[in-house]
């Protein structure tokens, strides 16, 4: 085979796995789907991810053992509004925002992929449903 | 008819390419249907998200089986309770949904989409009116 059939075979070979590879999902980086009641802190908000992606959703709060976790939820239609109590399901993505909210600035919140949200009924307490 | 060896080249490639491609996606669409359907609007204009792209549109339910389906327009002048005979093409796609009534939110929900072509308000006169704007008569 001459040298330039060769480097044409491979070239089209290399043309051939970028749309293959591209049928591909993203790597998984998500964590088991989980279930809490928290409260929306903020209006909604577009920011910018540690992985450099952008994400539109809210800051939101929920409490486990006692303690109250901050979280960035992320939804792709905004309709809820500060200060809402929700209960969703969704995932901990492996990746972050940093955000400044009441006394803490630039803190570090882990970010929550949204799969299903509903306004929590008045009586529910925040935090993961057991 | 011969075809020349320089250009069966490039037109293998593109079958293969277009091959590939077409496997992309496929969970998420079950190809396409055309034709007429009457249809009741359950919700004023509204909009779900499909592949990050918001898709505005009205929530309808078929007339007769009540199967729900999203109908993509642009026009605005539809009103919840219209009853329409819409035209056009329809499949399924995986979409952000938002109920306006219960405010309930929910990803990666497959849905029934029906892109309008041309829609008509039964006894209106806005008959024969097309919903999609810049389409008309298709």
């Amino acid at each position: 085979m001459s040298r330039a059939r060769r480097i044409r075979l491979t070239a089209v070979l290399i043309g051939l796995l970028f749309p293959l590879v591209s049928c591909q999902p993203f790597p998984e980086r998500k964590g088991p789907v989980e279930e809490f009641d928290m409260n929306i802190l903020t209006n909604a908000k577009s920011i910018r991810t540690r992985l450099g992606e952008v994400l539109v959703g809210y800051l939101a709060e929920y409490e486990l053992n006692l303690q109250k976790h901050r979280i960035f939820i992320s939804l792709e239609i905004l309709k809820y509004r500060k200060g809402e109590r929700l209960t969703v399901k969704g995932r901990f993505i492996d990746d972050s925002v940093r955000i400044s909210y009441g006394d803490q600035i630039n803190a570090e919140v882990p970010v929550v992929h949204i799969l299903r949200a509903a306004p929590a009924s008045p009586e529910k307490k925040l935090g993961p449903r057991l | 008819m011969r075809t020349r060896p320089d250009l069966l080249k490039p037109l293998a490639y593109l079958i293969v390419l277009t091959v590939c491609f077409s496997q992309c996606g496929k969970e998420s669409g079950q190809g396409l249907s055309f034709g007429s359907k009457s249809m009741r609007l359950a919700s004023d204009h509204t909009e779900i998200v499909i592949d990050s792209a918001k898709v505005p549109g009205y929530w309808a339910g078929q007339v007769g089986d009540g199967e729900k389906f999203f109908l993509y327009s642009l026009d605005r002048s539809y009103k919840k309770g219209d009853v329409l005979t819409v035209e056009g093409a329809f499949g399924t796609a995986t979409a952000a949904v938002f109920d306006d009534a219960t405010r309930v939110y929910q990803s990666e929900q497959v849905t029934n989409i029906f892109v309008v072509w041309k829609a008509a308000r039964r006894g209106s006169e806005k008959d024969g009116q097309p919903l999609f704007r810049g389409v008309r008569g298709k």
